[in-house]
């Protein structure tokens, strides 16, 4: 059964080219536009594998989110892999401190996302 | 940008950064804002950067044809939509300052992100207070142009860049598993 992955990013455009590269790996792509709907969707599908977020989104951004995550005690199940044009290393120290995974840098490369997924989940 | 070095340096950034984003297109630096408003559908998508001292923003303007060219996702069976147009010209502007906002952190300035709005109309014109502290690019892709300008200012004054806001960045496609 194909792995489902948590995409969250504000752009659809983005979300659309990650669900693409993803689901073409064999894994299973659902979508949020911020944090607070990522929440939402993580409490509606248990089976989440992987979230990839974005940092900056409006209402409640990535930083936001994995803190949210954090105080719920679900940080690092399911990994989180952060995926923005943020490349500043205290940033990128803020979310590993928080425990994130992984950080990639847009524009991503499909091949090396396709990769983290598969050893993050396993699959 | 309160010197004409620094304003030649963010054009030169900029163009690296459009280049970037767009590799077949044809870029001019230093550009002319357009006269009077637009008479044809424009999409104009805006983007604020702040920090303690800093303040600015980007604005990214071209035809709805140009963002449904370049639109990144390819579909056999539709074209993008009108929504989808507005949303890559929102992400258009939000990569160009997060790659901009990561190479100047690398030169000693260091700010954050607001989050893009977008608008789009036949009758619109770009206004900046100060025009000689802005940065500007022209880009010609095929038949279609794309115009971005920034405006950037140390509300305390003095130089954009320095030294004590040097900070290293992890480069663009770049990825870290911890």
């Amino acid at each position: 059964m194909a792995h489902k992955i948590l995409l969250v990013d504000d752009s659809k455009t983005v979300r659309q080219q990650v669900a693409v590269a993803l689901t073409q790996a064999g894994f299973t792509a659902i979508e949020a536009g911020d944090g607070q709907e990522a929440l939402d969707q993580i409490a509606k599908n248990a089976d989440v594998r992987m979230i990839v977020c974005d940092v900056n989104m409006p209402r409640m951004s990535g930083l936001e989110f994995l803190a949210a995550m954090k105080q719920a005690g679900k940080m690092g199940n399911p990994p989180v892999v952060m995926l923005t044009t943020e490349g500043k290393s205290d940033v990128i120290a803020q979310a590993k401190a928080l425990g994130v995974r992984g950080w990639v840098v847009k524009p991503f490369k499909p091949d090396h996302l396709i990769a983290a997924a598969k050893k993050l989940t396993g699959g | 940008m309160e010197t004409d070095q620094e304003v030649a340096q963010v054009n030169a950034e900029m163009r690296t950064v459009c280049g970037d984003i767009f590799p077949q297109m044809v870029c001019e630096v230093g550009v002319a804002l357009p006269k009077g408003s637009t008479k044809h559908a424009t999409v104009l998508a805006t983007l604020g950067l702040g920090a303690a001292d800093v303040r600015g923003a980007l604005v990214v303007m071209a035809t709805p044809e140009f963002f449904r060219s370049t639109y990144p996702v390819a579909s056999p069976l539709a074209l993008p939509t009108e929504t989808d147009v507005l949303d890559w010209a929102g992400e258009v502007a939000n990569q160009t300052l997060g790659r901009l906002n990561n190479r100047f952190a690398a030169l000693g300035c260091l700010f954050s992100l607001g989050i893009p709005t977008v608008v789009s109309g036949d009758d619109m014109r770009i206004d900046i207070a100060d025009d000689r502290r802005r940065a500007s690019v022209r880009g010609r892709l095929g038949d279609h142009e794309l115009l971005l300008v920034l405006h950037i200012q140390r509300t305390s004054g003095g130089p954009l860049f320095r030294a004590s806001e040097l900070t290293t960045t992890v480069g663009e496609g770049e990825e870290i598993l911890f």
